[in-house]
């Protein structure tokens, strides 16, 4: 059996659940971090993957390097809002703050 | 038209070049300066936007026509539909920024106010060429960077709890909304194997394509998207996000980014489900998508919880955050309108939401100055010690009600008459209850400014400069005339608020 | 073409078992090497892919620079001292179901999509197309994040300084 299109989005579909998972299930400000960053990866590789097969294949790896540049900006604003809340609270599990009512 | 020359994209984008240079500026000024000056750089800033607007309108505005760098890519479009909400950003943050300087909270911390102003005017370019862009790509970094900086302006005020929280939680949801959205823009160009939207409505027509990949990166799309404007069932961010932020920040995340966000969606649902230019290709395409039933569930929960979530809140900013959720269901619910005056309605909404909004905004600053307290319960008495702020609070709130003789109340039967006139009685009957529902805790509010004062506040030091007077004439004057005499808002709108490429 | 299948498999087990350790690993530091090879094995995908030019990108930004941040994150707001790295979970069986269906739904998507073997791919993908498109139709963009890196710079050091 020869690999297919649909062997990549398979690979890429089931990376983005388990982001997913990540987001919704942990409570570690850090781990929904990662689980951002495996979200974002996956759209990366539908990109390219899709790229391949399509009239204007190179649009999708401009995609790609427009995404990972977000994703580093992205990753800097978490890492100084996680040190502005680690000061304020000493923790960063969403769970335990809580000043603001429901 | 294509503009492509290097001179005319210099002109289509004046406003927003010269407002990066403004940042560039206040970069420089912040570097040089041993103590930093807040008058200065909000003179610096409001100036800016005066020219910006000023050449928006005498230059800009006459250039309609597609925009491509280099090739023939089309990556965005210069045409009335983007001019107006261009202006209607750079009018409404004219506002937020003369507001920073009755925030106290902002403000408190001299180490940070130069960047501060570097923060809010960063914002401007990204929301005034994300309202231009057709190109998904395009559409998703100007998102992102609205975001990435509204996570860190959540957060500005120095060792406050309350606003590290509405920094992290806003991040952390916004992250994963926005990380969606990509991997639904990444399905939709497996689907369409375009960026553009022109083309994804080719794609669409063509009804040879492949639904179901495209259908679950749409879902994905207005999920991000929905965060973004904060409509139910997305919305749970927004009141927790505003009452943790400083004032001014939040009336900038309630007005001036929602205003961009309604701007982006309504193009990309106007643009790919061309509902009153083509009825037909429409119903090919509702009955593969049903993409209306989407849009129908985010606007009737976004009034129904908005409002009914809105009764019991005693704090100024929750009040108001869901006040502008129950506003974004009227304003979701005029994308359903699919007679030719559905853009139309839209943006008259959209113009006169932002006048009032960003008005009942600057009110409460005042009064929230004055009180030192964002309770409700604070502001008793306030009605009679400052009559002026207090009447235009009043009649800005009348108008987000909806009440004649305001603004407020032609812009809702405006849109009322034409969901009706597009056979969405059901809509229009929701809408008209949800305005009911709204008089009880507006007039609650209204209702406290005048009630007798329990005990004697001594007299505040702080005495309103006559600016702010004139800013408040500037905006009760459209939100008066607009509501006795509104031709000019529906010329406006219907004349020139078109969407290039689809009408 | 029975080589490219191999180096598929094994670089999908890489990247899908990585993932797993980041998702239900208990200690974080686990975790960020799950997330490290995980990106590698997402740059060896690329490699497959014919995108070359993407999978060095990939390992000099995303390894070799958004991994340390995030290492950087974990060192700064965990106390050290104490060793506690340990996180726990919540609402695992609602989550389990929607991802399920959000997978099994993309999954089935791109099968009725395209079925097309990849043997047929393009061979030689060109640097200088990429940079034709990103500094032509995409110019716009590369200003907006090049303002936006800067914009960054000042937000980040400004809300992370004492």
């Amino acid at each position: 059996m020869s690999i297919t299109l649909t062997h990549f989005i398979a690979v890429s579909a089931v990376l983005f659940s388990l982001g997913l998972f990540a987001i919704l299930t942990r409570r570690n400000s850090v781990t929904i971090l990662m689980g951002l960053e495996l979200i974002l990866n996956a759209a990366n590789l539908n990109f390219v993957a899709f790229a391949r097969f399509s009239d204007t294949p190179f649009r999708g790896d401009v995609a790609v390097l427009i995404v990972i540049v977000i994703a580093a900006a992205e990753t800097a604003v978490a890492l100084a809002i996680f040190i502005n809340i680690f000061r304020n609270f000493g923790s960063i599990d969403p769970n335990e703050i809580k000043t603001l009512k429901e | 038209m294509i503009l492509n020359t290097t001179k005319e994209l210099f002109l289509v984008y004046l406003p927003e070049i010269l407002l990066t240079g403004i940042l560039i500026a206040l970069l420089f000024t912040d570097l040089s300066q041993k103590k930093y000056k807040v008058k200065g750089a909000i003179t610096l800033i409001a100036a800016g936007l005066i020219a910006a607007i000023t050449i928006l309108i005498s230059v800009s505005g006459w250039m309609m026509g597609e925009i491509s760098t280099g090739s023939d890519y089309v990556i965005a479009v210069n045409d009335g539909y983007g001019l107006i909400l261009r202006g209607m950003i750079m009018f409404t943050f004219l506002v937020v920024i003369l507001l920073t300087y009755l925030d106290k909270e902002l403000l408190a911390e001299k180490m940070r106010q130069g960047q501060l102003y570097i923060l809010l005017v960063s914002f401007l370019p990204a929301m005034m060429i994300s309202v231009t862009s057709v190109d998904l790509l395009l559409t998703y970094v100007t998102v992102e960077f609205m975001s990435l900086i509204s996570y860190v302006l959540a957060g500005y005020i120095r060792l406050s709890e309350k606003s590290s929280e509405a920094s992290i939680k806003y991040f952390l949801y916004g992250a994963s909304a926005s990380a969606v959205m990509l991997f639904g823009i990444s399905l939709i160009w497996g689907a369409a194997g375009t960026f553009q939207y022109n083309e994804i409505r080719d794609f669409l027509t063509e009804t040879k394509g492949s639904y179901a990949l495209f259908g679950a990166g749409f879902l994905m799309v207005v999920l991000g998207m929905g965060y973004k404007m904060a409509s139910a069932p997305f919305h749970f961010w927004s009141p927790d996000v505003f009452e943790g932020s400083a004032i001014s920040v939040t009336s900038l995340f309630a007005v001036t980014t929602k205003v961009a966000a309604f701007g982006i969606f309504a193009r990309i649902v106007h643009t790919f489900f061309p509902v009153f230019s083509d009825a037909a290709l429409a119903q090919a395409i509702k009955a593969n998508l049903n993409y209306d039933a989407i849009i129908m569930v985010l606007s009737i929960s976004s009034m129904f919880i908005g409002n009914i979530a809105a009764l019991r809140q005693n704090n100024i900013k929750r009040l108001l955050a869901y006040s502008g959720i129950s506003h974004a269901g009227f304003i979701l619910s005029a994308l359903l309108i699919s007679n030719a005056e559905s853009v139309s309605s839209l943006l008259a909404y959209i113009i006169i939401y932002a006048i009032m909004n960003i008005g009942a905004f600057l009110t409460s600053t005042i009064l929230v100055r004055y009180s030192e307290s964002e309770e409700i319960s604070s502001f008793k008495g306030l009605g009679y010690k400052h009559p002026l702020t207090a009447v235009s609070l009043v009649i800005f709130v009348v108008s987000l009600i909806g009440l004649p003789p305001t603004a407020g109340f032609f812009v809702k039967f405006y849109l009322f008459t034409n969901l009706i006139d597009s056979g969405y009685l059901v809509i229009a009957l929701i809408a008209l209850l949800n305005t009911v529902i709204s008089i009880y805790y507006y007039f609650n509010l209204l209702r406290t400014l005048y009630q007798p004062e329990e005990k004697e506040i001594s007299e505040s030091v702080f005495s309103l400069p006559m600016i702010y007077y004139i800013l408040l004439l500037m905006l009760v004057t459209p939100v008066i005339i607009f509501g006795v005499w509104f031709t000019p808002v529906i010329n406006l709108s219907s004349n020139f608020g078109k969407i290039l490429g689809i009408n | 073409m029975e080589y490219f299948d191999y180096y598929f498999y094994f670089f999908s087990f890489i990247v899908l078992a990585s993932a797993a350790v980041v998702v239900f690993s208990k200690n974080l530091l686990y975790a960020a090497v799950g997330l490290l090879t995980t990106l590698v094995g997402i740059s060896g995908l690329f490699f497959l892919l014919d995108a070359r030019f993407l999978a060095f990108i990939q390992v000099l930004v995303y390894v070799g620079g958004v991994l340390v941040f995030i290492v950087y994150g974990i060192m700064l707001t965990n106390r050290i001292r104490d060793l506690q790295f340990k996180t726990e979970f919540h609402f695992v069986i609602p989550a389990l179901v929607l991802t399920g269906i959000l997978a099994g739904f993309i999954i089935k998507g791109a099968m009725e999509f395209r079925e097309a073997a990849l043997g047929k791919v393009l061979k030689n993908i060109e640097l200088n197309q990429i940079a034709l498109i990103l500094f032509n139709d995409y110019l716009i963009v590369f200003e907006i994040l090049g303002l936006l890196l800067l914009v960054i710079l000042i937000a980040a050091s400004s809300i992370a300084r004492k």
